[in-house]
């Protein structure tokens, strides 16, 4: 995945093929954009390496990145404490000011206490009870999406877990730790005065909907405009990115 | 709880095992804590604060000597090692306790309480200076730091916390060398650059008065800040440096930031440079002429060549084109409509400040052939151009900063005139569309958690107001972008209800565990949270309150149209709500407040009275809407508030209340308003002395005899004849020599000649309408004034007439940092010297005295009341005083003030000028309402600044009080005919006049002719010998020739009034 998204090689069939061929874009450009992906999403070693290959000067603190990469594989693992742990490490304000956010990791908290009870062979609820008057019962009130976030997660305690309505089923899904392992890393980012997302992000959605105007206004392009990173199946960038994006930590 | 709040935790902390215990301690402690206010307050509660800043305190002591061991150069040996992890595990502790400290502080104001009284500043701001702290522990305290300072000073003063000692503290010298060196740092590291940001921020929070700022730019602190902005200059790329070293500034270059790096925030370093330029020419000519600042953008570029370039764009692309003005859009159209043909011959010079106020443009058509009159403050600075850029490239706060410090700018006269209309087009629209799309965000149910963006719409409305109040022209491109409607939108949703409690009780298990700690541990401050304090959304909703009301009083001073359309978008209930003020007595206000309808703090009531003054310009606003929304009443509570600035600005509203037709002039009288203002009239503040007897001014115009008499009685006789004498015998009238055209109308005398119709009072702007009558009616009206009254800015003479030589020599950059400094230290006298203060002051109250003397004796019972003066006064004295105040004076060498101007005099003499400066007379730059701390008050007229004098020089008195006084005496000759040959045989006097009918003002000249008419009129026959003996001595004083010298005045009411004299003269002369 890495080297691909530098791909521009496409077949000519197509006067729009031609006029990308003439729009060479250049190549310290790319390899920012490279750069700005591998450090905003947290990739510090292969930063390291591709500042190597390209000889660019690695992003100014790698250091930081590696904080963030410890706190996401501790989200990612299902350590949430020790994730809560690093961001107070980290910078303490951040889950002082949002209470979105801390309710957020808290409740992923709850879930993981859970999860380890119910495939437990000897369920033993008492930790995610005390766990839940504890932490996050107390905050319920403030906010009514908290209460119907912890109502919906208590749920899970009272159905067995291999026979969950949808809605309860995507909270033991492990994609709810990527999703609030992103919202950790935007959080981190903008504490640090950093862009929220890579720029790349921006870029695809910017050419999803230029497409998506050039066909509106019935302007001359090829049908299919492949990205050219996988297969011809995967066509839809926005897709494309959420699977390769947030997808498992690229420490080589 | 079921995590116990855990005593052997707290054992921990107060009496650590080991070193490394007690981090574990704090640093479990400090993931108990974070995000938890519960938690928060529970270990308040239990005692945590006293050891946690014990740890700060005596932690730094230890690291310290450690340090400075290191620092020494000890050798790295066995000991040393051991040191050194003791010294870390102690640096540790102490960034474990502030992270602590921080935490708890971001609960607001009641965990800040025992925060306080545990002493916990001083420990954090000790770790400021360099070299004491790691990186991560100074960002630690710099976040703490920030959160208390949050927290700190409540807009409802008596409310909350009312801890002076964080801005106090901060701005010492040592604390504030330390900040500067803290934003100085260079480095791109993330962590360096958040510390740049906290600290701008903390500034920002904590600097809220005039001291402050002052001791922040003297410590270098503005010239930090500016040299962060310099770097964001320099990342973008548009240096006007030619980066080669000329001979007289060799080092130039060097003084050029790197580029400020990607991390690197700009909105708070525009913000904490906005705080601290504000009401200030002085700071924010420092800005310009700080190191960094003359490096990137040298002065030279503002030589007349490229100035002549600057804002005009006539001719799109010249050689001469600024580079940066080339990022702004070229707007022809608009240019063209402004520029004259004459001021395109004078570019640099062409402009005239006066047509920024409408008296000015009023006084600027007078004035005809002296448009082209070079005006000494027009430096445009490019800087100006670079934040319209900025504003226009980037979005939400950076906008609204860049903005804030551009309209300072702007309003210390440092962007051209020509600027304006690019300000209209490019700036105005942009923060009214940022307003609305912000207040359409604005919501009361909002949790406390998105206030990110409140400082936005907190700040908006303020720096529209400040960029538009002294300019019809951005005045009406507000309104072109619909801010009339946006505004009043936004100000009823201050008045929407916020819900009882925005921050909901958190549900706890054990409701009654909370409490068990308290008993067991003694009941110490630290130990207990302080009051609530003011709810956060309160104080945005206030403070977006106060920004509204300050913008519709900023927009709508001088057209009848924009005060309609505030009326029909239904906003004067609202304006009456907000000049109620907080009752301090009232139910759980002590505890804190969470509603908005508790009543205002002095911001909102500070905006509200200027947004009464304004709507009350208008004779129909006042006669329908204010008055049946009942203004009088709670505007009538103001005057005696406690506060002296909402005093002064009720005063203000007052002034425009009591006049003759105003349908509340009696009710106000029978409310014992007359009572309050001689009160006021004798207050030590000199502003509300002024405003009060200006509003008695108003009152006994036209009023009944005994209305009149009373108020004699109740100033005071001798009170009234100090008010009139004070001070300027000594030191008072400076200046004249400098201005010998001057153009200037006295404030309230404009259309004096007008004889009281007040028809052009809502045309302030309109041309002067000549007398209508040769009965000279001689009433002071006031209609004017009322006009000028709310004006925050007056045109300012002094600069205009030395402009010429002035503004050449501001033109010629300043070629050394000596020459820049000799410029700065005459602006701070200017600006800062009190004693020229307290003249202003004295001259401004002086020139309503001698009006209100004026206003008492004409009118129909005119006679009764100069006989009643006449007595209670002194005859003697009251002439004697008159023809003091028309002598000219020498400068006493032995007076102690006379020294202090003489030194000045002699600094400016060796800062390599001869003259005077009148280009850098403060005029009262309209700042005022930029702030909700300061009073929209208008603003003292600013005269008589120019007093750099060599003493022993004679002095002649300013036009101002010269035309006071000729018109006390115009009314004394209107009386009976022993009036007039009372006057007639006050020799001296007389002939103090003769020189007069040349003087270059052409009220005064007017006002002369008009003092030998009414002293030549002849009621019936048996004056007819002393009219002619009155007419044959004006003849002996020379006179007469005087007037037959005018006959070709050049002005027409002169010429018609000579005329009308000289009949008189020439039918008793026969």
């Amino acid at each position: 995945m890495t080297s691909s998204t530098t791909s521009t090689a496409t077949p000519t069939r197509h006067p729009f093929e031609r006029l990308v061929d003439d729009a060479r874009p250049s190549k310290t450009d790319i390899n920012f954009v490279i750069m700005d992906y591998l450090v905003t999403e947290g990739y510090p070693s292969a930063a390291k390496k591709f500042a190597l290959e390209a000889n660019i000067q690695p992003a100014a603190d790698i250091e930081s990145i590696q904080e963030r990469v410890e706190i996401r594989n501790a989200l990612l693992r299902g350590d949430i404490e020790s994730a809560i742990d690093g961001i107070n490490e980290l910078n303490p304000q951040i889950l002082d000011l949002d209470a979105s956010l801390h309710f957020a990791l808290l409740r992923l908290q709850l879930i993981e206490l859970i999860r380890t009870c119910t495939v437990s062979s000897n369920p033993d609820i008492t930790a995610a009870l005390n766990f839940a008057t504890s932490q996050l019962a107390p905050r319920a009130p403030t906010r009514p999406e908290f209460l119907e976030d912890l109502e919906r997660t208590m749920a899970l305690l009272i159905f067995p877990s291999d026979s969950l309505a949808p809605p309860l089923a995507a909270l033991l899904d492990p994609s709810l730790r990527k999703a609030v392992a992103n919202r950790v890393n935007e959080a981190i980012l903008s504490s640090q005065g950093a862009r929220r997302e890579a720029k790349i992000r921006n870029l695809v959605r910017l050419r999803a909907w230029a497409e998506s105007r050039a066909r509106e206004n019935k302007k001359e392009i090829p049908e299919l405009i492949p990205l050219g990173l996988d297969g011809p199946d995967n066509l839809h960038s926005e897709s494309l990115f959420q699977t390769n994006g947030g997808a498992e930590p690229m420490v080589t | 709880m079921t995590r116990p709040a855990s005593p052997p935790l707290l054992a921990e902390l107060r009496d650590p095992s080991s070193i490394s215990a007690q981090v574990a301690a704090l640093r479990a402690l400090k993931n108990e804590i974070i995000g938890h206010e519960q938690r928060k307050e529970s270990w308040i509660n239990l005692g945590v604060v006293p050891p946690v800043v014990r740890i700060l305190t005596s932690a730094r002591a230890r690291g310290k000597a450690a340090s400075s061991r290191d620092g020494n150069g000890m050798s790295r040996d066995g000991q040393g090692i051991v040191h050194d992890s003791f010294g870390d595990a102690q640096d540790e502790a102490r960034l474990q306790a502030t992270i602590v400290v921080g935490s708890l502080a971001q609960g607001g104001p009641a965990f800040v309480a025992p925060l306080l009284s545990a002493g916990v500043i001083p420990p954090l701001l000790a770790t400021l200076a360099p070299g004491e702290a790691s990186p991560q522990l100074l960002l630690a305290t710099l976040r703490a730091l920030d959160s208390i300072a949050q927290s700190l000073p409540s807009d409802y003063p008596g409310v909350g916390l009312s801890d002076a000692s964080l801005p106090s503290l901060l701005c010492g010298r040592r604390n504030a060398e330390n900040i500067a060196a803290i934003l100085s740092q260079t480095s791109s590291a993330s962590i360096i650059q958040e510390q740049i940001a906290l600290t701008a921020s903390i500034i920002a929070k904590s600097c809220r008065e005039d001291r402050h700022r002052a001791a922040l730019a003297r410590h270098h602190v503005l010239d930090a800040l500016a040299a962060r902005l310099a770097s964001f200059i320099v990342a973008t790329g548009f240096i006007l440096s030619t980066a080669e070293p000329s001979a007289d500034r060799p080092h130039a270059t060097e003084a050029i930031p790197p580029p400020a790096p990607s991390r690197a925030q700009l909105a708070p370093i525009l913000e904490a440079i906005a705080v601290i330029i504000q009401h200030s020419k002085y700071r924010t000519l420092q800005l310009l002429f700080s190191p960094a600042m003359v490096a990137v953008f040298p002065p030279s570029s503002l030589d007349p060549v490229a100035k002549a370039a600057w804002g005009f764009a006539l001719t799109p692309r010249t050689a001469h084109l600024n580079p940066i003005d080339q990022l702004l859009p070229q707007l022809p159209g608009y240019y063209s409509k402004s520029s004259s043909p004459q001021s395109a011959a004078f570019p640099p010079l062409g402009s005239s400040r006066f047509s920024r106020t409408s008296s000015a443009t009023n006084l600027a058509s007078e004035l005809g052939s002296s448009n082209e009159r070079a005006l000494a403050e027009d430096i445009d600075s490019p800087l100006v151009a670079w934040l319209v850029h900025v504003a226009r490239a980037e979005g939400g706060r950076i906008r609204v900063m860049a903005a804030w410090v551009l309209s300072i700018l702007c309003r210390s006269g440092f962007a051209h005139k020509r600027r304006e209309a690019s300000l209209a087009l490019l700036i105005v629209p942009l923060l009214v569309r940022i307003l609305k799309d912000e207040c359409d965000k604005l919501d009361v149910t909002q949790s406390p958690d998105a206030c990110d963006g409140w400082a936005v719409i907190e700040r908006a409305p303020l720096v529209l107001a400040l960029l538009v109040m002294d300019s019809p022209d951005l005045q009406k491109a507000a309104d072109d972008a619909d801010a009339i409607k946006v505004l009043a939108q936004l100000l009823k949703k201050t008045f929407e209800a916020v819900p009882s409690s925005t921050r909901p009780a958190y549900w706890s298990a054990n409701p009654t565990e909370t409490q068990y700690a308290s008993s067991s541990v003694e009941a110490l401050s630290s130990n207990n949270l302080g009051p609530a304090g003011v709810s956060p959304m309160v104080t945005h909703l206030m403070r977006c309150r106060a920004g509204a009301l300050s913008a519709l009083a900023a927009i709508s001073p001088f057209k009848d149209e924009y005060r309609k359309k505030i009326i029909d978008n239904g906003v004067v209930p609202y304006i009456i709500d907000s000049l109620k003020p907080l009752e301090p007595g009232a139910a759980g206000v002590s505890d804190g407040i969470s509603t908005t309808s508790a009543g205002n703090p002095p911001s909102v009531l500070l905006a509200a009275c200027s947004a009464a003054r304004a709507l009350s310009r208008s004779v129909s606003v006042l006669r329908t809407s204010l008055i049946d929304n009942g203004i009088a009443t709670p505007l009538f509570s103001l005057l005696r508030h406690h506060n002296i600035e909402v005093q002064i600005s009720a005063t203000a509203v007052i002034c425009n209340l009591v006049i003759e037709f105003s349908p509340m002039r009696e009710t106000i009288l029978d409310a014992g308003v007359l009572h309050i203002l001689c009160q006021q009239a004798h207050s030590p503040s000199a502003k509300l002395r002024l405003n009060a007897v200006w509003a008695l001014k108003h009152l006994v115009f036209s009023a009944p005899n005994d209305v009149k008499m009373s108020c004699v009685r109740e100033l005071g006789p001798s009170w009234l004849i100090q008010l009139i004498t004070e001070e300027t015998d000594d030191f008072g009238n400076y200046g004249e020599e400098f201005r010998p055209s001057t153009p200037r109308t006295p404030l309230g005398m404009g259309s004096s000649n007008a004889a009281g119709e007040q028809v052009d009072l809502l045309n302030s702007t309109e041309p002067e309408r000549p007398c209508a009558g040769d009965e000279y009616e001689g009433d002071l009206t006031m209609t004017d004034s009322i006009g000028s009254l709310s004006r925050s800015s007056r045109p300012d003479v002094s600069l205009e007439t030395n402009g010429a030589n002035s503004s050449s020599r501001l033109g010629t950059a300043p070629s050394t940092t000596e020459n820049i400094k000799a410029r700065l230290a005459v602006i701070k006298d200017d600006e800062l010297d009190p004693v020229q203060q307290a003249r202003r002051d004295d001259i401004a109250v002086q020139e309503q005295g001698l009006d209100l003397i004026r206003n008492l004796i004409c009118g129909p019972g005119a006679p009764e009341m100069i006989d009643f003066l006449f007595s209670t006064l002194g005859q003697d004295q009251m002439f004697h005083i008159f023809e003091s105040k028309l002598r000219p004076r020498v400068v006493d060498g032995d007076n102690q003030r006379a020294d202090r101007t003489g030194a000045r005099a002699q600094r400016a003499a060796s800062a390599g000028t001869t003259t005077t400066y009148p280009q850098y007379r403060i005029g009262n730059i309209a700042v005022s309402a930029s702030s909700s701390s300061s009073s929209p008050s208008f603003s003292q007229p600013p005269q008589n600044a120019n007093q750099n004098q060599t003493s022993g020089k004679s002095i002649p008195p300013t036009p101002e009080i010269i035309l006071a006084v000729c018109f006390v005496l115009v009314h004394i000759a209107a009386g009976q005919p022993r009036h007039r040959q009372i006057l007639i045989s006050q020799s001296d006097l007389m002939s103090e006049l003769v020189p007069l009918f040349n003087h270059p003002n052409r009220h005064i000249r007017a006002a002369c002719a008009w003092i030998v008419i009414n002293l030549t009129w002849v009621d019936d026959t048996s004056d007819q010998m002393n009219g002619r003996a009155r007419a044959l001595e004006l003849k002996n004083l020379g006179i007469e020739s005087r007037l037959r010298g005018m006959e070709s005045d050049p002005e027409l009411d002169v010429r018609e009034r000579v005329k009308t004299a000289l009949a008189q003269l020439g039918s008793l002369l026969r």
